[in-house]
């Protein structure tokens, strides 16, 4: 008995050193992890923008917060959120997951900080399609797309090509996702020509080529920040909110492919 | 050899050779794509936040192995050894967190401590989406594979030596120390390698209880989620062959010892 209680013990402490080493990594590298923590929760498909902003944040903030992002598909969020009710910030793919938390007194109205639309993502060799019907009804094609239950961009495509469409496009397709990066992944690896995307998505993946829909761009997808009712701390909160609403944070999404309100009304001007 | 017999043999040789070679050929398919980009690859390597996460995985998989062998071992001997009421049920009970998709596992555990008075418990320690909550997701997990494997061991030992010791004079405690745990020693550290390696692996619980927080409950399936997320297949991968490497020299360290190979008795 006493030899595995010594040899438990022994692994147990290298255990926790090697925690404790990471908790030190994590403090030499975020010099901030004594600060109060700000925990955004956020669609796993922003990742690349979200990582950038944050740093943005910190440095703006003079160091005094530190940002957290736990990052999930938007609807695992919201879902997550009605029974942990944690975390000081949502940012989920499409204001529309806001709405239903919203109607739960579990967070405030959206502010929107990005758009982004609908578009086709295919490989540069694939013989590019007339048309989203040829690419994506024309069983020519290979095709990945999200799911429209549970991606926000399935609903958006069903809504502008109508359900019965969308069904054909279900139909037709190789293979159904739940995100977007993993259709824009299935495209990039070849598993399939053809894929339904965001632009910003497509914008993650550079050896691949955008095939913009003149009829989906007019549908934009809003992605809002709401500001969690589980919040410890509403004053950093709201100056987060603050931020990627502001200048720089505008320039930062533009550079990920992002659009703005502004910046659709700037392009909408003759 | 009889004809039969070696068509038996044949196919039993077939069988092993499609699923060792599929499993050769995905190792080998990470191989060629990293070596395709290595660049890309080592890149994600020297990322601090990738290296503390390899420090987390380590750390936590290995308290949760130690953990779920001492949880896992004790509800094992007394379900072997006690006859008690609800003794079925108990064992039926054991066998929830295998069956159990894992996602629901993490689900499970943050309403227990989000939505319960056990909340309270969370709101002074600090557990939900932080690196106990790591620990407890892969904990749950592997204390049921330990339990099926020290209940096999358990069951396949005679009890008589036990009685016997006890007749002599020998507590229910010491007949357990001296007799029963060295007998089963080689299944205690096969229990241990799995209880590690289903730990090391853990994903859903640990999403879902523990959250993907860059720099805080990132772990190396978690790190695997958020490069593939930002499209960084070369880095995924790259995580992917770490943890391959990592495990392959833990099972090479088991086999050493005598855990897995010898089966989980010794006589």
């Amino acid at each position: 008995m006493i030899r595995p209680a010594v040899t438990s013990l022994i692994l147990a402490i290298i255990a926790l050193v090697l925690i404790f080493l990471a908790g030190d990594r994590q403090r030499k590298i975020q010099p901030l992890a004594s600060r109060p923590t700000l925990t955004v929760l956020c669609a796993a498909g922003l990742a690349p923008v979200m990582d950038e902003l944050k740093t943005a944040f910190e440095l703006e903030a003079g160091r005094r917060v530190r940002v957290a992002v736990d990052y999930k598909g938007s609807a695992q969020l919201v879902a997550l959120q009605r029974v942990g009710k944690t975390g000081d910030l949502l940012i989920a793919a499409d204001t529309h997951y806001h709405q239903h938390l919203v109607e739960d007194g579990l967070c405030n109205a959206p502010v929107e900080i990005a758009r982004q639309h609908p578009c086709l993502i295919v490989q540069p060799q694939t013989i590019h399609p007339e048309s989203w019907e040829d690419a994506l009804i024309s069983g020519k094609f290979r095709t990945s797309i999200p799911k429209s239950s549970q991606a926000a961009i399935g609903r958006l495509v069903a809504s502008i090509v109508g359900n019965n469409q969308y069904r054909a496009i279900t139909n037709q397709a190789t293979v159904s996702r739940e995100t977007v990066t993993q259709v824009a992944s299935d495209v990039d690896q070849g598993v399939v020509d053809v894929g339904i995307t965001w632009n910003t998505t497509a914008h993650q993946f550079p050896r691949t080529c955008t095939l913009d829909v003149p009829d989906w761009q007019a549908h934009r997808s809003s992605i809002g920040v709401s500001i969690l009712s589980s919040t410890q701390d509403r004053q950093a909160a709201e100056s987060f909110v603050k931020f990627v609403t502001g200048q720089s944070a505008r320039a930062i999404l533009k550079r990920h492919g992002y659009s703005s309100a502004q910046n659709d009304a700037v392009e909408a001007q003759p | 050899m009889i004809r039969s017999s070696r068509y038996f043999v044949t196919v039993m040789g077939i069988m092993a050779l499609i699923y060792v070679g599929l499993l050769l050929a995905m190792v080998w398919a990470h191989v060629a794509l990293v070596s395709g980009n290595p660049q890309s690859a080592w890149s994600t390597l020297t990322r601090p936040e990738i290296q503390q996460a390899i420090l987390l995985s380590l750390g936590t998989s290995l308290l949760s192995a130690v953990l779920s062998v001492w949880i896992g071992t004790a509800i094992a001997y007394l379900i072997s050894r006690v006859r008690f009421p609800f003794r079925p049920l108990v064992d039926f009970l054991m066998d929830l967190p295998i069956f159990l998709p894992p996602l629901v596992v993490g689900v499970s555990l943050l309403i227990l401590f989000r939505q319960t008075p056990l909340s309270r418990l969370d709101d002074l320690f600090g557990i939900a989406f932080q690196v106990p909550a790591i620990v407890l997701a892969q904990t749950i997990v592997g204390v049921a594979f330990v339990y099926r494997t020290m209940k096999a061991t358990f069951d396949s030992m005679p009890v008589r030596q036990e009685e016997l010791a006890q007749s002599l004079g020998c507590s229910w405690y010491s007949a357990f120390c001296k007799i029963t745990l060295p007998q089963a020693s080689p299944g205690l550290v096969t229990a241990a390698a799995i209880a590690w390696a289903r730990s090391f692996g853990e994903f859903g619980p640990v999403l879902v209880f523990a959250g993907s927080i860059r720099g805080r409950t990132e772990v190396m399936p978690v790190s695997i989620y958020l490069e593939l997320n930002s499209g960084n297949l070369d880095g995924a991968v790259m995580i992917a062959l770490i943890m391959v490497v990592i495990a392959a020299i833990v099972l090479s360290v088991t086999r050493l010892t005598g855990g897995v190979q010898r089966g989980g008795v010794r006589r």
